[in-house]
Parts: C-alpha cells; structure tokens; sequence
C-alpha cells in the first residue's frame, strides 16, 4: 500500500482516539460528579443550560463540562512569584502527553480487512509494538515527572511535599504493577498488547473465557489496587487531598489546573482500559469463537442498542430530562436498527467487517465503562489511607505477593507444559 | 484477601443508593432541596437583615442609648446622635449605619437594645452587591426593612415617656 495512504490511516486512527480520549475524560468529570451524588442522595450538577427558542435545555447536566471548559479558559492563568517559569508550565503538558501517549498502543479491536475499497488490512490499533505492554507501562509512569515537577518548580512548600508524597507512591506502585504484569506476559507468551489480547480467545476448563483475571486472578487483584493507586485517586489521594492536606497542584489555576484534572480522569480510564486488556480478552465477545464473530457482532449492537434505549427512558422519565433521554433512545434504536441490518439484509462482505468491529469496540468500551464504573464505585467507598498505611501496603503487601504471583505461575506453567 | 471482600461488600451499599436513586429520584432519599425553585422557610428565630423598627408615628424606636453599638463583637454598628425635636425622648440617631458584611449575625445588638428598636426578624439574607459600600446599610434603609413576625405592639418596650 502506499506510504502516504499509511501515515494518512495513522494520522486519522490517532486523531479519533485522541478525540475520544478528551471526550471521555471530559464526560468522566460529569459522571463523576454525577455518581457521587447519587451515591450520597444528592441530585449533582443539572444547572448548566441553553435557551432555544425561550425553552431551557439542560440535557441531565451533559452541559456542565462544556460550561467548565469555559470556565476554566477565562480564569487568571497564575504563575506564582519565584517559581521556575518554564517547569511550571510544562508539568501539565508532561502529564497530558504521556498519559495520552499511552493510548497509542492500544488495541480496541481486531484487524479490519477493507481491501474490497483499497484499505488494505486496518488494525484497530495505532501502533502494535512487540513490547507494546512495556512501552504502556514506560511511558504511563514518565506522567509521575509531572507530578514531581509541578508540585517542584510551584516555589511553595506544600506543593513540593505533595509532589514527594506523589513520587513516593506512585514508586511504590509502579513497581507492584509492574511485577503482576510479568506473571501476564509468562502466561500468554507475548508482550505485545494484540498478542495478549489474541491468547484470550476462547475458554479454559470449557466454561470459563479464556481471560487474564481467570488464569491470573492475583495479578488481577493486585493489578487493581495499583491501578487506582496510580491513578491519585480516593483511597489513595494522599498526593492531592484536595480538602485536607495541600497537594501538588495548589498553584496551578485555569486551563493548567483543568489539565491536571482531566489527566486523572483520563488515567482512570486508562487503567480500565489496560485491565481490559490484559485481565478481560480485550475486544473478544465471550463464549463466542473468533471464526463466529460475523454471526455474533449482530447480537452485540442489538444488546448494546436496547440498553441505549432502556438508558435513555430512564433519563427521560426518571429524571426529567425528555431531550437527552430521547437523544440516547434514538441512538439505542439506530443500533437495534444497523444490527437488524446486519443479520438480515444481504450486506458486501466489507461492511459486515465493519460490522464485527463495531461490536469488537463496543465489547472492548463496555468492558472498560465496567472497570471504570467499579473503579468510581471504591472511590466513592473508602476512605483514605494513612501515607505509611500506603506505603506498607505497597511495599510489604502487594510486592511480596506479585513476586509470589510470578513463582507460582511458573510452577503451574511448568506443570502444565511438561 | 478480607480486604477485598470487605470493600466489595462497601461497594454493594454505595451501589444500592446509585440504583436506589438513578431509578427513582422524586421519592428516594434525595436531601438536596433545588434552591431557586423550591425555598425552605426559616425557623421563626432565625436571625436575618437587621431592621429598624418605627414608633405609630414612623419615627425610629432608637434612643441613641450606643448599647448596641457597645456590645456588638464586630464594631460594625456605628451611631451618630442628635438631640429628639419632640422632647418626648432625649436622643436620636442621626446616623445609624451597620456593615453587613462585617457583621458576625450573633445577635447581641438585639439582645442589649433596650427599646426592641432593632431587630433580625426579616428573614432574609442581605442581598449580594457588587462594591463594599453597598452593604453599609444606613438608618432610613434600616427602617424601610419589614418583619417577617408579627410587629411588636406598640405599648411595650416602646421607650420611657416624660
Ligand atoms: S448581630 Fe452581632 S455582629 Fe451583627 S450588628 Fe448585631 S451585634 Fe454586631
Ligand atoms: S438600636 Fe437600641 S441599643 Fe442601639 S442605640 Fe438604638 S436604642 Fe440603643
């Protein structure tokens, strides 16, 4: 194929993850904020509106990250006196890029074959490196930099102790995260992320699916843990605590602070997304075979639509929104409708790929959308941990454990192979 | 490993106030009370704008005795006197302005009047301004407030007369 047409396919698969990246991260505030309210009986944001013809729209509050953005991009952008101006301003950025960068490796679905209109073989994935779970791993923990320098170069005394709060632990858990994943890769043979996703299809002991948390529980759970530890995030906010204890971004305001911000959630997200890959098969439908992913894709998007559907009443009557209730109904229709389609009318052979890659990514965002939903669940849960109750944990627990996990894995892979 | 079931088992009681409220909000437990449109009355004693209260004849209650300003923790209160035209009382505040924003609301100015001429009764807050000075409140202002109880009769407590 011609290099150009490559770089052009590049560009454009990086484009629209980036873009969904942002939107996700901007929706995780909303949701959020959201969740937490329900979760402690309150209603949650629902102000922010549009007038339309002398009628207010609020769409169930989906406003309210545009109405931050805004908000965010018109506040006094403050440097502190003394601080080290260049540093200052490029913490968030070092932050952003390599929590962004990550997501280049990422496969959300398996390899769409468009030769019949001169696509040629697309992988749903920017780049499948050979070491691919390293480099997430690499360039997700040169984010902690950020961190160090923000909380550094801001000329105040708070700020550089959250920053060592935040080196310290995210050391910690770096390295607990690191250690489980070996235990991933001995099993499934490859450090690349398409490999570890491809050694996922199918069962083990014919009923389980053939995934990461079933032949790899411990790594699994202690995945989790360092996961969200990584993430900054309540019951390990010790680096920030906001309300408390000062944390590492106390000078930054406006868009930089936004910055910080959305990085978190974008991590959170992201940490979903690794467990997806490496502990729930990925893209894989379970229970379904590879070779009948075209018969089973219909029933994914028929599933994932009617759920749109049931989405959007609750939102229309529950909760007083008809607009955006009708928006997301009408959406779950359109996919009842294309998964109808699918099954029924005699479609080329390149649009039932697409097809099967729509529900490749659907089961890949669903399967996320549950972690990150479990991840929000224990923020809104716990309290937070003492910093030398943290650092024990990670050091004393998890790392001894990891190390137990690697042993064990070898003998039973031993075991298994001899 | 108690650990995790632990935080599960936490994890199923905050999941059961998201089900509880995402599928029925009106008559689930939600406290949050939708602030422009829906206001919750105070309680009678609830201390709000101060106000002035007026003699039958529209004139302050105020004797300028300074008991208020004396006792108020904030020295927000700041009274000028004149001497009373109509000889009935001796004193009058000429200038009688309070800053809101410096006020503490402990009702002591209150308390220490002997005359109930100043009151909290209105149940309001004072209203956001856009400067410092807005929220000197003088005397006439003071006087235009209305209660929100009932008014106190005007026998009693209405100043000692000659
Ligand atoms: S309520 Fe307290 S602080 Fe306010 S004016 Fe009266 S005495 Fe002063
Ligand atoms: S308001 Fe009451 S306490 Fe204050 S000066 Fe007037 S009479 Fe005295």
């Amino acid at each position: 194929m011609h290099t150009a047409l490559v770089l052009l396919l590049a560009a454009v698969k990086a484009g629209a993850i980036l873009a969904a990246a942002m939107t996700a991260g901007a929706l995780l505030t909303l949701v959020e904020r959201r969740l937490s309210a329900m979760i402690q009986d309150r209603v949650g944001p629902n102000r922010a509106d549009v007038t339309l013809a002398g009628r207010r729209f609020t769409m169930g509050g989906l406003l309210h990250p545009m109405a931050d953005g805004v908000k965010m991009l018109f506040k006094e952008d403050f440097i502190p006196e003394g601080a080290n101006r260049f540093i200052f301003v490029l913490a968030p950025f070092v932050v952003m890029f390599f929590t962004l960068a990550t997501f280049s490796v990422i496969p959300f679905g398996d390899v769409l074959d468009l030769s019949a209109i001169g696509l040629g073989l697309v992988p749903l994935q920017i780049a499948d490196l050979n070491v691919g779970l390293l480099f997430a791993m690499a360039v997700a923990s040169l984010a902690i930099y950020g961190t160090v320098l923000a909380g550094w170069s801001s000329n105040n005394k708070f700020s550089l102790l959250g920053g060592m709060r935040a080196a310290s632990q995210l050391v910690a858990y770096e390295a607990v995260m690191g250690l489980c994943l070996v235990g991933a890769v001995m099993v499934f043979g490859t450090a690349s992320l398409k490999g570890i996703v491809d050694a996922q299809a199918g069962t083990v002991l014919g009923f389980l699916p053939r995934w990461g948390v079933f032949v790899q529980p411990l790594a699994f759970l202690i995945f989790i843990v360092a996961a969200i530890a990584e993430s900054k995030r309540v019951p390990f906010d010790i680096p920030e605590g906001e309300s408390e204890i000062i944390g590492y971004f106390i000078e930054y305001s406006g868009l930089k602070f936004a910055m910080f911000f959305l990085g978190e959630f974008i991590e959170v997200a992201l940490a979903a997304i690794m467990m997806t890959v490496v502990f729930f098969g990925g893209w894989h439908i379970p229970w379904v075979d590879p070779a009948n992913y075209g018969t089973a894709a219909p029933w994914v998007i028929g599933i994932a639509g009617l759920a749109g559907v049931f989405a959007g009443a609750v939102a229309a009557w529950g909760h007083g929104s008809r607009l955006m209730g009708a928006v997301i109904a009408l959406g779950g229709c359109g996919a009842v409708c294309a998964a109808g389609a699918l099954a029924f009318a005699p479609l080329p052979g390149w649009i039932a790929g697409c097809g099967v890659a729509a529900a490749q990514v659907l089961v890949f965002v669903g399967k996320a959308a549950v972690l990150t939903w479990l991840q929000f669940m224990v923020r809104w849960t716990l309290p937070r941990f003492r910093f030398d109750q943290l650092l024990a944990i990670g050091w004393k627990k998890l790392v001894p454990w990891s190390l137990a996990n690697i042993v064990l894995t070898g003998a039973v892979l031993l075991w298994v192979t001899s | 490993m108690k650990y995790y079931i632990d935080t599960l088992k936490g994890v199923m009681v905050t999941t059961r106030h998201l089900v509880k409220n995402v599928l029925r909000r009106e008559k689930a437990g939600v406290v949050t009370v939708e602030y422009p449109e829906k206001k919750l009355t105070y309680r009678p004693n609830f201390r709000g704008l101060h106000r002035l209260t007026r003699r039958p004849d529209g004139t302050p209650k105020c004797v300028a005795c300074f008991m208020c300003e004396t006792v108020c923790p904030a020295y927000c209160i700041h009274i000028e006197a004149e001497e009373s035209p109509d000889g009935r009382i001796e004193k009058r505040p000429k200038v009688f302005v309070i800053d809101e924003l410096r006020c503490v609301v402990c009702g002591l100015c209150v308390e220490a009047c002997p005359e109930d001429a100043i009151r909290m009764d209105t149940a309001v807050h004072p209203p956001p301004a856009t400067g410092r000075d807005e929220f000197l409140y003088e005397r006439d202002v003071l006087m235009s407030h209305k209660g929100a109880g009932p008014e106190p009769p005007a026998a009693s407590g209405g100043g000692r007369r000659r």
